[in-house]
């Protein structure tokens, strides 16, 4: 049994290897994915030469460039200015990982990437459709099912809902 | 790219609207050209807007060319925006949806289509408690989802069941109209043609395919289609009692009982 | 002049903790029909396009309503002076701030996106009644929290009349601003109409009342404090002219539409044709919900029974869960007029009525609402001195002149348990 006035020397103790781990992932972070860590984020190129502003000013602040503008649209209908989800899209849809022939892109693995890395959720391809502009143009709207296990679950559990007495 | 004072861009805007607005034969040319190739246009020219209190975007319903049983205006909308039914009536979303009218008495009736009404004085925007329903400055009344909790206050609030709730998930969203689960949503008048310089898909569709009810335009020009046609018709205003003010107005002309 | 002690109660039996540990399932299940209802979205609600604001509503509303009005005992002690209720006074407020979080809590994870509520505290809309509400039930929690400090804390007892009139105004405020809700819709026929304020605030006195009284009479068993007879015959009286007052209002409610030829669709369709509508309006609100209590509290047989009175309140709960049933859902039911004369019809059901079914969620996730805020009170009073340890009638009779300040300031002055 553990005495009473052990307990802070065991609980520093514990907290000292805790930190001495997190010190060692983030060294083991310089490297690649090492098993089970979450993985650098290493987001693909985008098309064209060079992004609408620097790289790191982009992944700075392109929350705020986003933000900013789409007030502006929703509210004035501002639109075509420089910064746009859409113009994201265009450029940073890449096919999704594990399905690299399949013909339709998306950028939430772009996204996804580094959000996932810094845990920061968002919730613009709730609405915003994720796939380019130009292939939705070029290939008419059709409604391929995306998101469509969640859809597919809720018919059949409506479905049951209805058979049951 | 400069953005160039505001009043002239609209002056431009405005100016391209009328013309095209102006006879059949811009009706048709419209028709030939897709929507999207006018956004495309519009978006490799100088940004849109702001939005112009000077011009009050209308519509115009003429229910005596609205067919029985027709629902291109319907289906455009649907194509346009996107919001297609999963065979539930009660949840589906409804942007636009076709309304018959019988009279009692005589059995003579009328269909019409029946969307946001794009009230100057819109209820929807009095009862949002963040401010996400608002009234764009040419009266286009609009959610901004950004900010839309899903409280369905509005929908409570509006007298012409215009409002959707998206009762499910949404995938496929068309680029120019983002719609999520969790939030409302009406019609937005095609906001996206208009900041283009187009027309609401409903009216392009109902030109080109249905009786060519729908007139789109501005009911603060006086020279405009909608206006005088307006003034000649002594168009209704749904809910007149309410004094809202709606820019969609009905022509609903006498018409002979069936049978 | 009678000191009243306070003291909390043990809460170490095995009923205590059962009673926690079935709310605690029931807050659970709630929460649990809230995450399914987000994942799933709220097509697997009964609620829908034209049904808006379903059974969670109902409980959340009368929750909300009810919170203003458990607030009686304490208005009535502090601002009216009626000395008898002081001892009342602290779990009064406490049930009133339970029961506005229970009402709250319902409101808030309906929401079709309840992750962004930052967003109704940041933005605001302040033509939008719902908005002014979120600053009065804000201020609510604010106001009675304020107020059971300086009535618990003895330094502070003196200002428990100033204070206590400030709850009750705002209190009052505050269910006029949720009536407002109704009230300020001006595309209904069941709402836009002035009364619906006055009306609401009756609903909250009748239906808080209540809830303390069983509340009241359920924690005096519970914890084997004695609960006098004449308090018990001043608390029905008090209950009888509240349920009263809601009657009335209803009458002139329907009364005045009934005058209207505009209405009598709606009417007719409320208190006749509607179906489960009708019955809860005839059964469960007025005979309910509202006859059978008057007879009940005020019949000479029944009057003086302590089980007939408790039976009354339980009878105005329901009623009352029934009567905000009919105004959110069968206000919603009746089709909007969109062209008055005319037959409409379509595919969305435009001049039809709406027909709605609650749904297991809707219905686990307004009961957790129930659930939360008797937690709240089942926990406040054991680790606070809410309940008086005698409710016993004292011996100078509680029928005595009330003390000069009227206040409780005197009669607290000795609160704290020995």
């Amino acid at each position: 049994m553990t005495r009473p006035r052990d307990l802070p020397r065991r609980l520093a103790a514990t907290l000292a290897v805790l930190l001495l781990c997190g010190v060692g992932a983030d060294a083991a972070d310089n490297k690649d994915s090492i098993d089970g860590r979450v993985p650098l984020p290493r987001p693909a190129k985008g098309k064209g030469e060079s992004c609408i502003e620097p790289t790191a000013s982009m992944r700075r602040y392109h929350m705020d460039y986003l933000a900013h503008q789409r007030d502006e649209t929703v509210r004035q209908g501002i639109r075509g200015r420089k910064y746009s989800l859409k113009e994201c899209v265009a450029c940073h849809a890449v096919p999704e990982p594990g399905q690299e022939e399949a013909k339709t892109l998306t950028v939430e693995p772009f996204c996804g990437q580094c959000h996932t890395y810094a845990a920061v959720r968002i919730d613009c391809f709730e609405c915003h459709t994720d796939k380019p502009v130009d292939k939705a143009r070029r290939t008419g709207w059709q409604a391929p099912p995306q998101k469509e296990s969640r859809r597919a679950r809720l018919g059949a559990h409506l479905g049951a809902l209805e058979r049951s007495p | 790219m400069k953005m160039p004072p505001s009043p002239p861009a609209n002056n431009t805007v405005d100016g391209a609207r009328r013309r095209l607005l102006a006879g059949a034969a811009a009706i048709a040319t419209l028709s030939l050209a897709p929507g999207v190739v006018l956004i495309t246009a519009a978006e490799a020219k100088a940004p849109t807007g702001p939005a112009s209190a000077k011009v009050r975007w209308g519509l115009l319903v003429d229910s005596a060319k609205c067919g029985d049983g027709c629902d291109v205006c319907v289906d455009a909308c649907r194509t346009e925006n996107g919001w297609t039914g999963h065979g539930r009536p009660r949840t589906d979303p409804q942007w636009i949806r076709m309304v018959s009218l019988r009279e009692p008495a005589g059995g003579a009736s009328w269909t019409l289509p029946m969307m946001c009404q794009h009230c100057r004085f819109p209820p929807c925007v009095d009862v949002c408690p963040t401010g996400a329903s608002f009234r764009r400055a040419d009266g286009i009344v609009l959610v901004d989802k950004h900010i839309c909790i899903g409280c369905r206050y509005c929908m409570m609030a509006c007298p012409y069941n215009a409002r959707s709730f998206v009762h499910e998930d949404v995938a496929e969203q068309r680029p120019h109209a983002p719609r999520g689960k969790g939030t409302v949503e009406s019609c937005t008048l095609c906001v996206h043609r208009i900041d283009a310089g187009g027309i609401p898909a409903c009216v392009e569709a109902c030109g080109r395919a249905g009786g060519g009810a729908l007139t789109f335009g501005d009911l603060n020009d006086p020279d405009s289609e909608i206006a005088r046609r307006a003034a000649a018709y002594a168009a209704v205003r749904v809910r007149a009692d309410l004094g809202l003010d709606p820019a969609v107005r009905y022509h609903i002309p006498g018409r002979a009982a069936k049978r | 002049m009678k000191r009243v002690r306070f003291q909390e109660i043990q809460g170490r039996g095995a009923g205590y903790r059962a009673v926690l540990g079935v709310l605690a399932l029931l807050i659970l299940g709630g929460l649990g029909a809230a995450y399914y209802m987000e994942h799933f979205g709220h097509a697997v609600t009964g609620m829908n396009n034209r049904i808006v604001w379903g059974t969670p509503h109902v409980f959340a509303v009368f929750l909300i309503v009810a919170a203003s009005g458990a607030l009686n005992a304490a208005s009535v002690s502090s601002v009216f002076g009626r000395t008898p209720y002081q001892p009342l006074a602290r779990l009064s407020g406490l049930l009133a701030v339970a029961l506005l979080s229970g009402g709250l809590m319902v409101l808030v994870l309906d929401l079709g996106r309840p992750d962004r509520l930052i967003v109704a505290l940041t933005s605001y809309n302040f033509k939008s009644i719902f908005a002014w509400n979120i600053y009065l039930y804000m201020g609510f929690f604010a106001v009675v929290g304020a107020y059971l400090w300086v009535m618990m804390e003895r330094r502070m007892n003196r200002f428990a009349k100033p204070v206590g009139w400030f709850a009750f105004l705002w209190r009052l405020v505050l269910t006029t601003g949720t009536g407002s809700i109704f009230g300020f819709l001006v595309a209904r026929q069941a709402y836009d109409a002035a009364i619906m304020a006055p009306l609401f605030i009756a609903m909250s006195l009748a239906f808080g009342h209540a809830i303390l009284i069983l509340v009241l009479m359920l924690a005096c068993h519970c914890a084997e404090r004695p609960l006098g007879d004449a308090l018990v015959r001043r608390l029905k009286n008090l209950l009888g002219v509240f349920v009263a007052a809601v009657l009335y209002f209803v009458a002139v409610q329907h009364l005045t539409n009934l005058y209207a030829a505009e209405h009598h669709g709606f009417e007719r369709f409320i208190l006749a044709e509607g179906g489960i509508h009708t019955v809860l309006f005839w059964g469960g609100q007025v005979v309910l919900g509202g006859l059978v209590p008057l007879a009940l509290l005020f019949h000479p047989a029944t009057g003086g029974r302590r089980g007939a009175v408790g039976l009354a309140a339980g009878l105005v709960v329901l009623g009352g869960l029934a009567q905000v049933y009919v105004i959110i859902i069968g206000g919603q039911a009746y089709p909007l007029v969109l062209f008055p004369g005319m037959e409409p019809g379509s595919g969305f059901l435009d001049g039809a009525i709406a027909s709605y079914a609650p749904s297991l969620p809707e219905l686990a996730l307004g009961i957790s609402g129930v659930a939360i805020a008797l937690m709240m009170v089942a926990l406040g009073v054991k680790v606070l001195p809410f309940l008086p340890r005698t409710l016993a009638d004292a011996p100078a009779g509680p029928d005595a002149p009330p003390a000069d300040t009227g206040t409780g300031a005197e009669a607290a002055r000795a609160t704290e348990p020995a």
